[in-house]
């Protein structure tokens, strides 16, 4: 059976053994084609979340994983490693155990809200650097399946740091069943009874995995592919006010400021720049598993890229706002196609053209991405000399 | 041994010139022309909201919908609210001043007085 095909039956296994939630299997699956992929799965208590994790890792490392808990009071030595007390004891040597989490390939953390801050900054750097410290002492942790999962709605006894959320690639939510899909549940129930998760077959080898992980690495994107998901990830982090080194924040940060219903407002807290490198990594696995990738398929892909990662101005219903906000981008996008913005500015940075630059300047008034371009360009034609300081649109607009 | 250099790749360059063939446009007279087709917002306020930010005045009436009617009021609110955050730091600080006004007035009287040392 080719890569590509397993790939696809591991989606076919996971959804005949899970109700619902379709979307969230697609790209769940899609998330496992990058080396350290990390996939978040949040839920109301009683959805499946523990459920599709299990499914996930063992279609993928068939027993090879270890599931720590997050409610259970998990220690660090459980998660990361123990000293082996007798080689203290006889030789004076200090060795550590290797906790059979930093081994396994597959690492499941059930409740990962309810990890205490020690355990979590341990998990934490693993995920950031490949490996794990204990007792003064390193190993590299290598390549892994990691699927967490947790209730946003739980009382918990730790708030996790932002940064540890941006490790994860994705967030997906998982919905309750409709009234068919409970049917369907019931009967997959009869069928399966307490064996549902062990009648799920290991798909795939780990080392057929890192092959495929490999093969999608290599995938070239159209450089269109590429433009949408930076302009994607740039509209949703840019303000010209600097909303990054802020102390204040929107709507506050946006009072007189023009830009007040573009998409930047909505935006409390811009996504990092991994929303970038992760939009990109699921990109390449669409177009390696599919064969094809439109522009749309990049905006469905952002819904899960981004919920964990920002946070809103006012957000009523996460998803659903984070879905109005990518249309608004969608058609921005559009606009900009349609004013041939980016024709002009190919066209400026070959070389200063005073009615082009009138133009720009109309258009940079109400495209801040745009804008930020054509400020660098003025820089180097006042460099030049052939632009004033004062005729930049940065001092005209009172941006600088 | 012949080392080959290679320029690297200006990506931004390429996605530029890729964007700029996607919409064509005519030249005529060193003049640039296209037809603009308009892009329907399925949100976005007509520029006429915006105009009070651009410092722009309009010399039309205009009709508002109810949508841009309840931006519009959105916007008094935030300003509103603004408006009564700035009211009770200039109450506070009239408080301030005045305690401050009052102490110094003391520490003068005290002074003249003889009251008490200083």
């Amino acid at each position: 059976m080719s890569l590509k095909s397993s790939i696809r039956k591991l989606r076919d296994e996971v959804k005949s053994r899970f109700v619902g939630n379709e979307e969230v299997i697609d790209i769940i699956v899609l998330n496992q084609l990058h080396r350290r992929s990390a996939t978040l799965i949040r839920a109301q208590r009683g959805v499946g979340k523990s459920t599709l994790m299990l499914l996930m890792l063992k279609g993928l490392t068939g027993d090879d994983f270890v599931v720590i808990s997050g409610a259970s009071e998990v220690k660090r030595g459980e998660v990361v490693g123990r000293l082996h007390i007798p080689s203290l004891e006889r030789e004076g040597v200090e060795r550590v155990l290797w906790a059979a989490f930093v081994k396994a390939k597959g690492k499941g953390i059930d409740e990962v809200n309810r990890l205490n801050p020690y355990t979590t900054a341990n998990i934490h750097h693993m995920m950031q650097f490949g490996e794990v410290w204990a007792y003064g002492q390193r190993i590299k942790v290598g390549d892994y399946v990691l699927m967490a999962n947790e209730n946003p709605a739980d009382p918990t006894t730790f708030v996790h740091p932002p940064p540890f959320y941006d490790r994860f690639d994705i967030c997906v939510y998982l919905s309750s069943l409709t009234l068919s899909d409970k049917f369907r549940l019931q009967s997959l129930l009869e069928n399966y009874g307490e064996g549902l998760v062990d009648s799920m077959p290991q798909v795939l080898t780990f080392e057929e995995l890192q092959e495929a992980r490999r093969e999608v690495e290599e995938v070239e994107l159209d450089v269109e592919i590429v433009g949408t998901v930076n302009m994607l990830v740039r509209d949703f982090q840019a303000c010209i006010r600097n909303r990054e080194h802020s102390e204040v924040k929107p709507p506050i940060l946006c009072e007189g400021c023009h830009f007040l219903k573009d998409v930047c407002s909505g935006i409390k807290d811009p996504p990092s720049e991994r929303a970038t490198i992760v939009l990109t990594q699921l990109a390449k696995a669409k177009l390696w598993l599919e064969g094809k990738l439109e522009q749309d398929d990049v905006f469905k892909l952002a819904l899960w890229v981004f919920p964990h990662r920002m946070s809103l101005v006012k957000a009523r219903n996460l998803l659903d706002d984070l879905r109005n906000i990518l249309i608004r981008e969608k058609v921005k996008m559009e606009e900009r196609n349609a004013r041939r913005q980016w024709l002009i500015l190919s066209k400026l940075m070959n070389g200063f053209d005073k009615g082009l630059y009138t133009y720009a300047r109309e258009v940079a008034v109400e495209d801040l991405v745009f804008a930020e371009e054509l400020m660098k360009l003025e820089r180097e034609w006042v460099k030049k000399g052939v632009l004033r300081e004062e005729d930049t649109l940065g001092v005209f607009m009172k941006w600088r | 041994m012949i080392v080959m250099s290679r320029r690297p790749r200006d990506f931004f360059k390429d996605f530029l010139e890729t964007a700029s063939k996607k919409a064509p446009v005519k030249s005529e007279d060193s003049k640039l022309l296209w037809d603009y087709e308009e892009v329907e917002y399925p949100e976005r306020t007509p520029r006429y909201l915006d105009s009070p930010f651009l410092e722009q005045v309009i010399s039309e009436p205009v009709v508002l919908t109810a949508r841009e009617l309840s931006i519009l009021k959105e916007h008094i609110e935030q300003l509103d609210m603004q408006v009564l955050r700035l009211r009770k730091r200039n109450k506070l600080l009239t408080i301030l001043c005045l305690a401050l006004f009052l102490f110094l007035i003391t520490v003068l009287v005290g002074s003249n007085v003889g009251g008490f040392g200083f």
